[in-house]
């Protein structure tokens, strides 16, 4: 890795596009993609190995593992307050939150509110952005 | 499949694929519609037996037309509907099978394409009915005047899906149809009809491509049957290839782009609802009714012969010095596999590849080195072989970097022309002639624009008078031009007198360009899509590996879905966009094969999977409460409104919708307890149904089903092959059945009872093979391939000899062509001398040597055997064979070969060669189609050379 990094930082005049994007993803990195410690996470899964497993099979096939990190840390954080019959109405909500974040869905005002109420605490960096489908067709008919 | 661009791109390229309809029209006597009799000859020249119908594309546009006036209420649509097929039926005639297949219930893997269509759908019509209610509430508000709106309740095209009432009620009518026409229509008296509706699990053309496969595995079927399926999708093409029957053609509207439709508000053609104006029309001409329909100009079809896209195909796809045998059929397959890459309804198009670039040729070009270098094609059977698509692939990676440089330059050369296209329209502009131009032009009152002071009132009338007569002098071309100049004199007299007014202008010719953060053409793009488009970083190997080996997946369920049907209902691509080809790297072990047994939806679940919350009133309540309450554990499907990708394009509807994916398991869970809340009704609509099997009274088939009721036999009864030409199936008892001599009530108030029927209907089930069954991709033993069309290869390299090739229009090669008479060929000369010479009207002798003599002087050049009478209405000689003074070269040639013919190469003694001496003349040209180019096929060149003048 290191090496990559001084071929890329002699390379810097040759590849000034390649180099920008390199860096962002650099510095990028080194953030703590939840806010709520790594260690702690980690430490909560040693503890709830039973529950942890659970957790993992809802993780969605197209999941990065970004995305599914933050989505897990929100099951975790709400789960006892979601017994077994409701467990999928945990899941809608935490779709509905990372939806939000992830892929720019809207939904009614007050479930976002309340999902994001839930997902207190839990800080995504570098969220993406999106524009959508009202905010286009708005700019295109001004 | 998704890419309308693909039938265009293969019409130019292939144009000789398309034919256009001959259609007969139905003639009115005292008020009084003569329907046209369909059991005559097909018009067309050519007999269909099977006719499929992919009732979806007939359905759409029946419902809510775009470049008319929609239908008021569902009994109009119906007839509609009805009315559509009737013209096909007219145009097609086929003599054995009509089979109608609507849309069921899709496999997963088209569940997101079908979501994100109808959750645009929704808003789009919501958007249209607010703004026009915008519009309207503003002109009135300024003191316009706005006929009032007749009230008219808006047709949610979203009830075109399986499991609404809506689509229940068409099969009741389309069932009436086919009772209706089978007793009453003399065209349909032999038919065997199968309605295949929306309950009968799968797409509309894949559920016709499974008869048809299922057909051809059984050893009743005729190899020659000639197949016409009836639908827009480019896919049928693919599809139509795919079966390897010999007589395949495709039938489609024809295909107009960039059609202007109708102004939301006014109805009127030429704008959109914000610059509507609210002007009255302009009377056109004297006739005006016809100024906007030309009388005829009503759709058009054509036919897309796929014998003769296989004869295109063959040629580029031959490949020589192979360590094996060459085998078309194989190619072909291949074909149709790397046009998937280019785009199909399952998986997003990989982003280098673009049909518009000549994707299809970079990938032909490819799939030749492929070939040679693995030794084997790429696919079998719809099996695909992974290790030659990974060559094919990293073969593309590597000219990806270039693929998207050239992208942006292109890209950048056609928004240039396009702009300076659109200063040129925009100076060509103009409203009726009795509109006031310039400051005097009317402003629309729902435009931003307020109309400022008019300033210098009397240099404007001027130019206003000097440019309405200018126009009204001058001739087309010359009025162009001046249009022009006095579009400039405009543009800068506005800029002296109204100074605001320029500004405007310009602005709205710059669009605001979408942003691009991707950025293709630029290093490090790879990085940016990935992140961009997946928010991973490009160094997340396995995150990609997952993406390809998704992709991987679905090309194999793809061309396996075209091939033997589907593989898996519940397979799907879980993301929005596709992988580069140089991606895909060691994907041979990436896919082995599909879980079997997998079981579609329910109707009423997949609208679940597929509608907004804003169409949950297709569903019963306690269903839609589940998509729109807080406290649903589905409640994530349904967003109010979603993000769009422009991912480069312009407008929102090309864009990729970032709708989130259907979780199965959560579905299934919710609705199941709301199960109990169906109506019997709505269970009946939810359940399974069956493809239902027609025929009229005098059917051979039609006792035999009979006899089945009276049975009551509640088994399934094998179809005797016998009775209809070849075609099996299981027969099973229908609940309700459609029986001779009871009457059958139609569903639409408009239409009368039937009375007097005929027709019998009986459930019927395609031929049942094993799961691992594999349908063999092969020209079935005991098929006769059509004819060649194509000029031959080397024909023009004066090879010419062999040959007797002439250009065909139409299905037939002998088809009657019209000819002139003696006394016709007297106008055209008397005419045409006219024309050229310009001489007096009795300068009519013609010139020596001129064309038409030829014709009527041939005996004289028949030196030889003298034993020909004149040639007098041989129109293959007077029209399209080159008479012998006006290509003195070609004599020579085959004087040579001829050997020992007459004295002149184009004696007809001569070329009458083998055949027997002793026909006349009539007799002669008849037959000449037939044998001579049997004779050539056969290739025997050498004997008989003398073919050619008739067909040079």
């Amino acid at each position: 890795m290191a090496d990559r990094q001084n071929t890329i930082e002699e390379e810097e005049d040759a590849l000034p596009a390649f180099h920008s994007a390199y860096k962002h993803f650099c510095v990028r990195k080194s953030c703590v993609l939840v806010e709520m410690a790594e260690g702690d996470i980690e430490e909560f899964i040693e503890q709830n190995r039973h529950l942890s497993e659970l957790v993992d099979t809802y993780r969605g096939i197209s999941e990065s593992e970004k995305h599914w990190k933050a989505r897990r840390a929100f099951l975790f954080r709400n789960i006892n307050d979601f017994e077994d019959p409701h467990i999928d109405q945990l899941l809608a909500l935490s779709m509905v939150w990372a939806n939000n974040v992830f892929l720019g869905c809207r939904y009614s005002p007050d479930l976002l509110e309340k999902v994001k109420e839930m997902a207190e605490g839990i800080v995504v960096e570098d969220a993406p952005v999106f524009k959508t489908r009202d905010e286009i067709m708005k700019n295109q008919k001004r | 499949m998704g890419v309308p661009a693909f039938f265009r791109w293969l019409s130019r390229k292939y144009s000789t694929i398309v034919v256009h309809c001959t259609e007969e029209r139905s003639k009115e006597c005292n008020g009084v519609r003569i329907p046209v009799d369909t059991s005559k000859p097909n018009p067309n020249e050519v007999e269909f037996d099977n006719l499929y119908l992919d009732m979806n594309g007939i359905i759409h546009p029946c419902t809510h037309p775009e470049d008319k006036a929609a239908p008021k209420n569902e009994d109009e649509m119906m007839v509609a509907i009805f009315e559509y097929m009737d013209r096909l039926f007219n145009i097609v005639r086929p003599r054995r099978v009509l089979y109608m297949a609507i849309d069921g219930v899709a496999p997963r893997a088209k569940m997101n394409q079908q979501r994100s269509r109808r959750f645009r759908a929704s808003k789009e019509g919501v958007e249209l009915v607010e703004e026009k209610s915008r519009i309207r509430e503003e002109i009135l508000g300024r003191g316009g005047y706005l006929p009032p709106v007749e009230i008219k309740e808006r047709f949610d095209s979203n009830c075109i899906t399986p499991g609404t009432e809506f689509m229940d009620n068409l099969a009741k009518c389309l069932r009436y149809y086919v009772a209706d026409r089978l007793s009453n229509d003399p065209g349909w008296r032999n038919i065997t009809v199968i309605l295949s509706d929306a309950s009968v699990p799968g797409e509309g053309e894949h559920k016709i491509m499974d008869y048809i496969r299922r057909q051809r595995a059984q050893p009743h079927h005729d190899p020659n049957t000639h197949h016409c399926l009836c639908g827009a999708d480019a896919d049928l093409i693919m599809l139509g290839l795919a079966t390897h029957e010999p007589n395949f053609t495709i039938i489609r509207e024809e295909f107009k782009p960039n059609q202007p439709r109708p102004c939301a508000m006014c109805g009127q053609k030429g704008h959109e609802i914000k610059d509507c104006q609210g002007v009255a029309r302009e009377k056109q001409g004297e006739h005006d009714e016809f100024a906007d329909t030309m009388p005829g100009s009503e759709q058009e079809f054509i036919f897309i012969r796929l014998c003769v896209l296989r004869e295109y195909l063959e040629r580029e796809l031959t490949m020589a010095s192979l360590p094996f045998p060459f085998d078309f059929e194989r190619t072909v397959d291949d074909w149709v596999f790397m046009c998937f890459f280019v785009g199909n309804d399952f998986l997003p198009h990989l982003p280098s590849l673009e049909i518009r670039e000549g994707a299809i040729d970079r990938l032909v070009g490819i799939y030749k080195d492929v070939v040679h270098k693995t030794g084997g094609y790429i696919t079998e059977n719809g099996f695909v072989k992974l290790e030659s698509v990974e060559l094919i692939m990293q073969a593309i990676g590597v000219a990806e970097d270039n693929i998207f440089k050239k992208r942006k330059e292109d890209d950048e050369g056609f928004k240039r022309r396009n702009k300076d296209k659109k200063k040129r329209m925009k100076a060509q502009q103009q409203g009726p002639a009795y509109m006031t131009a310039g400051q005097f032009a009317p402003q629309a009152l729902g435009g931003r624009g307020r109309p400022g002071v008019v300033q210098n009132a009397r240099h404007q009338a001027f130019d206003m008078r000097m440019q309405g007569r200018d126009q009204h002098n001058k001739d087309a071309a010359q009025s162009l031009k001046a249009m022009m100049k006095n579009g400039g004199q405009a543009g800068s007299s506005d800029g002296q007198d109204g100074r605001g007014v320029k500004r405007k202008a310009e602005d709205s010719d710059s669009e605001p360009e979408p942003e691009d953060n991707v950025r293709l053409w630029e290093d490090g793009w790879k990085q940016r899509y990935y992140k961009t488009k997946f928010d991973v970083d490009a160094t997340d190997d396995d995150f990609r590996k997952k993406v390809v080996k998704s992709y991987v997946e679905g090309l194999c369920w793809v061309l396996r879905y075209y091939y033997q049907g589907c593989a898996s209902w519940k397979w799907y691509f879980p993301f929005h966009y596709a992988p580069f080809a140089s991606d895909f790297k060691d994907i041979k072990g990436m896919f082995t094969d599909f879980e079997l047994g997998t079981k579609p939806f329910k109707p009423l679940e997949q609208l679940m999977g597929v509608f907004p919350a804003a169409s949950g009133n297709f569903l019963p309540q306690t269903w839609q409460s589940l998509m729109s309450n807080p406290e649903s554990s589905i409640i994530d499907f349904y967003p109010d409104d979603f993000a769009i990708d422009l991912n480069g394009k312009k407008y929102a509807w090309q864009g990729v919708a970032l709708l989130p994916f259907v979780d199965e398991r959560r579905l299934r869970a919710a609705l199941a307890e709301v199960y109990p809340n169906l109506s019997p009704e709505e269970n009946k609509r939810n359940s399974l149904g069956s493809d239902m099997l027609f025929v009229g009274k005098s059917h051979p088939c039609c006792d035999f089903i009979q006899e089945l009721y009276r049975g009551e036999s509640h088994e399934g009864t094998e179809m005797p092959a016998e009775l209809c030409h070849g075609i099996q199936g299981t027969l099973n008892l229908d609940e309700d059945p459609i029986l001779p001599d009871k009457p059958v009530q139609s569903p639409i108030p408009m239409l009368r009872d039937i009375a007097q029927n005929t027709a019998i209907g009986v459930k019927y089930k395609d031929p049942q093979y094993g799961e691992t069954f594999v349908f063999k991709a092969v020209i079935l033993p005991g098929a006769k391939m059509p004819e060649k069309v194509l000029k031959p290869g080397d024909w023009e390299r004066g090879n010419r000899g062999r040959g007797n090739w002439r250009p065909q229009l139409g299905f037939n090669s002998n088809r009657q062509q019209v000819h002139l008479d003696q006394s016709g060929f007297r106008a055209l000369g008397h005419s045409m001398n006219r024309q050229q010479q310009g001489g007096g009207q009795y300068s009519n002798a013609p010139p020596p040597g001129n064309y038409h003599q030829g014709n009527y002087s041939r005996p004289s050049h028949s030196g030889g055997g003298g034993h020909l009478p004149p040639f007098q209405h041989s129109r293959q000689q007077g029209l399209l064979g080159t008479p012998p003074p006006y290509n003195p070269q070609q004599q020579y040639p085959r004087q040579q070969y001829g050997g020992g013919g007459g004295g002149h190469g184009w004696d007809r003694s001569t070329q009458r060669g083998g055949h027997g001496g002793g026909q006349g003349q009539g007799g002669y040209h008849q037959q000449r189609g037939q044998d001579d180019r049997r004779g050539d096929r056969r290739g025997d060149r050498g004997g008989q050379p003398e073919n050619t003048t008739q067909s040079l």
